[in-house]
């Protein structure tokens, strides 16, 4: 090894054994290091905050106001018993959700292989093929 | 101690018995290993220590794939190039030059003891880009081989012939506009 231009200590590398012991070393306390960092983090989340109580007037014309819809329709016999949210939603929404539910249908074949998998017993099975309807 | 009877030692359960020989057969070789990346003595030896730690906190986690020497000296060369960065981004904030520091740096040393030419050599080093200055300095300094060099960092034999070739025509470009 050529030796570097550097001199050390009298007794720096004797004693090198002696000074380093990590096992008496206190853990590190990882707050002092990170409080920039958890200050940044901290004026990030007012910020960001901030700009997303901001009133978006985008936001203020796609939705119509909820309380005026609710009340006009409240003693009408319009709101649908059965999903009674489906009133906010026009009718492109609801024709989407066909669509999605058409994809999604399960066939025969997976219910089959699904029944398998889960041990359903067989009289179990002939309920689920015979009936049209689920009966909650 | 040979690396075999520290492990065995760590193995045993006689952990501080075992870092302790750990300490005494690599502590000169990895104190100079750094010193070249840090700009005192005081810096090197905070340095040393902090790679020590790691070696302690990391040992549980030694498998015995690489040799124990590779290891080592894989966790030293980690912690020189984190410095190195830190020292970098330092002077970028700062706005100021790292080599005008380490040129003042070298002169103001009174553990530099080293002539002119010495002088502009280790300035000459520190514009090297990272991983050209590690590989020359394993090289020339610390008279490693490429294949050591190469386990060390991860990479082939002919990536660090490579390295350290530019490196040397770099340097040697400098020296001889000097000169």
């Amino acid at each position: 090894m050529k030796k570097m231009p550097y001199i050390v200590p009298e007794g720096y590398f004797d004693r090198l054994e002696d000074r380093v012991r990590p096992w008496e070393r206190p853990a590190r306390r990882p707050v002092k290091k990170a409080v920039p960092y958890i200050a940044a983090a901290a004026v990030a989340a007012v910020i960001a905050t901030g700009i997303s109580l901001m009133p978006s007037r985008q936001q203020e014309s796609y939705y119509p106001d909820i309380e005026a819809v609710y009340m006009e329709y409240l003693y009408s016999d319009l709101i649908p018993a059965t999903d009674p949210e489906l009133l906010f939603y026009d009718e492109g929404y609801t024709d989407s959700l066909n669509e999605v539910s058409d994809a999604y249908t399960v066939g025969d074949d997976e219910l089959v292989d699904y029944l398998i998998e889960s041990g359903a017993t067989i009289e179990e099975a002939r309920q689920i093929f015979l009936t049209d309807t689920l009966e909650y | 101690m040979s690396d075999e009877e520290i492990i065995g030692l760590y193995r045993e359960g006689k952990k501080e018995k075992a870092f302790n020989g750990l300490v005494r057969s690599y502590g000169e070789r990895l104190y100079w290993h750094l010193r070249s990346f840090v700009q005192s003595h005081e810096d090197a030896d905070d340095l040393l220590q902090e790679v020590f730690l790691k070696i302690w906190n990391a040992l549980p986690l030694f498998r015995g794939e690489a040799r124990l020497y590779t290891w080592v000296y894989r966790i030293a060369t980690n912690e020189a190039l984190n410095t190195l960065r830190k020292t970098r981004l330092k002077h970028l904030l700062s706005l100021s030059s790292p080599e005008a520091s380490y040129v003042a740096g070298l002169e103001s040393d009174p553990y530099f003891n080293g002539d002119e030419a010495q002088k502009r050599l280790l300035t000459a080093v520190c514009r090297l880009p990272e991983k050209q200055r590690l590989v020359f300095v394993m090289r020339y300094f610390e008279d490693m081989d490429y294949k050591e060099i190469a386990e060390i960092l991860r990479t082939s034999p002919g990536s660090v012939k490579v390295s350290y070739h530019h490196a040397y025509v770099k340097i040697k470009k400098e020296l001889s506009e000097d000169f």
